[in-house]
């Protein structure tokens, strides 16, 4: 697995890793619960975002960063109306090819254009690596006739794909699983883990997508935040477990190298990575950008990392701890800014598990 | 973990820097990993706790450079050093404590080290306004000693010496660069050189579990810096005999 994903030391890496999210697909028949996007507001990339883009990319490659995973979500893409248009267009197959992989999501909850979608994935992205992630609603984790869908439509979707190297992660999204009809069940990590895990190949990543959400509260972030905070520190309870758990939020050294951006409407926003990226298209994450180059971005970085540092001393916890330098990375207390808390959103006791600090199992060192 | 040998390093691969870090200066790296870093502390803009934890995480070669830095920051820097969890691979910090827990057992240390960071009128000012910090280090690596006998297997079953001595659960008595001293060549020699006159503890944490990044405390006592653990090691094991021990006593130079 370890090959597979981007983290790693500075020590030994010889590049900045850049990952995108691609907001460009349009007219998702479904309504998850959790899932905040506009169905019909994301626009083509025009002619001339394009050329601005790939010159953006291309600056990078030449700034020593790699391209590495475009992320296109959140929008089913087996149910998009226009995935074919977008996936056939030749400046769209020149700017994915920029990267590494190639990423979707779906649902499986309707694969009558799974035949056309594997055959434009089969001519045009074949020498590019494939990520068909699931989106499973945690709501129906007890529903057999529902995992069984997904897993007959994941089944023939890959058949006509016809690549075994084609890699599935699971996705749910986060929002208010009190309001469900299994709300004790859902803070069992394990109990859902287990439910699902014949789905994909690793454990659940979390989504949170209400970001989008223009009118999300600093409140309902907080409640859905901790939430999944709480959900890692009481199922992460063992360094065996943390090793086996796909923990996104990882490793204390491993989070200076990528980059994670969102890109919408042609516009690039920055994507603090809670557990997974954080989208919200809130004008404060947007990064500015006049003449579409790396170094753009990096003042835009470095100005990012010092403001969370002088935050710092004013958060609860922040300034004295042992993960500051991890989430300044990744952004967080650039969130905790924006949603006007000093409270930690991480799951720390998990954190020191899978740092194998020895917190856990036996102490609560918070 | 060795001393860093700073005066091998070329010139062309050193360089000065703040923190946080530019980008092009980490680039710089991902392009030659023989650069190492002498962060002057005095020209970062990130301090304290922050500064160490910042430094941690890179994971870079570096040395904190604090001249230039006023006697108070550097006094600071120093508690935050010895309080942090976080582990710091400064060699300029470890000594400096080094320095400040032997000079509170009394003992001098102006042959032992040079080019000191702070001087010993400066030392003695940091320890009369940290005393208990600084009893609190002393009072750990003294109970070193009950580690280092609990660790002989037999000697534990014989003796049970984790029960032998008061209990110590809190995971936060010490910070975690207290076993940066172990690899320091000499230290251990000379701080039990001068015998310890307060009660002696078992610490749980410490000493049984993954409390120092990830390691247990052994990983860092037992180091080939630690002689005076490998003299220890030697009687305990069988391998020195009384009679070598003796021998080894009469011994002049």
């Amino acid at each position: 697995m370890d090959a597979y994903l981007a983290s790693r030391e500075l020590a030994e890496a010889s590049h900045f890793y850049l990952n995108i999210n691609f907001e460009i697909l349009n007219g998702c028949k479904f309504k998850c619960r959790g899932c905040h996007v506009e169905k019909n507001s994301q626009q083509p990339i025009s002619h001339e975002e394009f050329l601005n883009f790939s010159q953006l990319m291309q600056n990078f490659e030449k700034s020593l960063y790699k391209p590495f995973i475009a992320f296109v979500g959140p929008t089913d893409f087996l149910s998009a109306d226009n995935f074919i248009t977008t996936f056939e267009s030749p400046e769209t197959i020149a700017l994915f090819h920029h990267f590494k992989r190639l990423s979707l999501q779906t649902t499986y909850l309707d694969v009558s254009k799974a035949e056309i979608a594997a055959k434009i994935l089969k001519t045009y992205y074949s020498d590019i690596e494939l990520e068909i992630n699931i989106v499973v609603d945690p709501a129906r984790i007890m529903d057999s006739a529902y995992l069984g869908i997904l897993e007959k439509n994941k089944k023939t979707f890959m058949d006509l794909v016809g690549r075994d190297d084609v890699r599935t992660f699971g996705i749910m999204n986060v929002y208010n699983y009190d309001q469900t009809k299994i709300p004790e069940l859902l803070r069992d990590y394990d109990f859902m883990h287990q439910r699902v895990e014949h789905l994909f190949e690793t454990t659940i990543d979390y989504n949170f997508s209400m970001g989008r959400n223009k009118d999300l509260s600093n409140e309902e972030f907080l409640d859905l935040t901790f939430r999944i905070r709480d959900l890692f520190n009481s199922s992460i309870v063992s360094d065996d477990k943390a090793e086996y758990l796909r923990f996104s939020f990882g490793k204390l050294t491993d989070s200076l190298i990528e980059r994670q951006y969102n890109y919408r409407n042609g516009k690039l926003y920055y994507s603090p990575l809670l557990y997974e990226r954080f989208v919200t298209f809130k004008d404060e994450f947007e990064v500015p950008m006049k003449n579409h180059t790396a170094r753009e971005i990096e003042e835009y970085e470095m100005k990012i990392q010092l403001e969370q540092y002088e935050a710092a001393g004013k958060m609860d916890e922040c300034e004295s701890c042992t993960f500051l330098g991890s989430c300044v990375d990744r952004g967080i207390l650039f969130l905790m800014n924006t949603y006007q808390t000093k409270k930690c959103l991480v799951a720390k006791k998990a954190l020191f598990a899978v740092n194998s600090m020895g917190a856990l199992p036996i102490h609560d060192y918070e | 973990m060795p001393l860093k040998a700073l005066h091998e390093i070329p010139e062309e691969n050193r360089r000065n820097v703040g923190v946080p870090l530019a980008i092009d200066q980490i680039k710089e790296f991902f392009e030659n990993k023989n650069l190492f870093f002498f962060v002057d502390y005095s020209q970062s803009k990130i301090k304290g706790n922050m500064f160490l934890t910042y430094l941690s995480n890179l994971d870079l070669p570096f040395e904190i450079m604090l001249n230039g830095t006023p006697k108070q920051e550097v006094f600071d820097l120093l508690k935050t050093f010895m309080e942090t969890r976080n582990q710091s691979s400064s060699d300029v910090l470890r000594l400096t404590v080094a320095d400040t827990i032997l000079t509170h057992k009394g003992i001098d240390t102006s042959l032992w080290l040079q080019n000191k960071v702070l001087k010993t009128d400066e030392i003695k000012e940091f320890i009369g306004l940290n005393l208990e910090l600084v009893k609190k280090w002393d009072t750990f690596l003294s109970s070193m000693m009950i580690f280092m006998l609990k660790s002989f297997p037999d000697l534990e079953k014989n003796l049970k010496i984790s029960e032998t001595f008061p209990h110590l659960k809190d995971p936060n008595y010490i910070g975690g660069n207290v076993v940066q001293l172990f690899s320091i060549p000499g230290f251990l020699e000379l701080f039990f050189s001068v015998p310890y006159a307060g009660e002696l503890y078992y610490f749980d944490a410490q000493f049984e579990e993954l409390m120092f990044k990830g390691k247990n405390l052994f990983h860092y006592f037992h180091c080939d810096e630690n002689t005076f653990f490998g003299f220890i090691n030697s009687i305990g094991s069988g391998e020195m005999t009384s009679e070598m021990v003796a021998s080894f006593m009469k011994q002049e130079v």
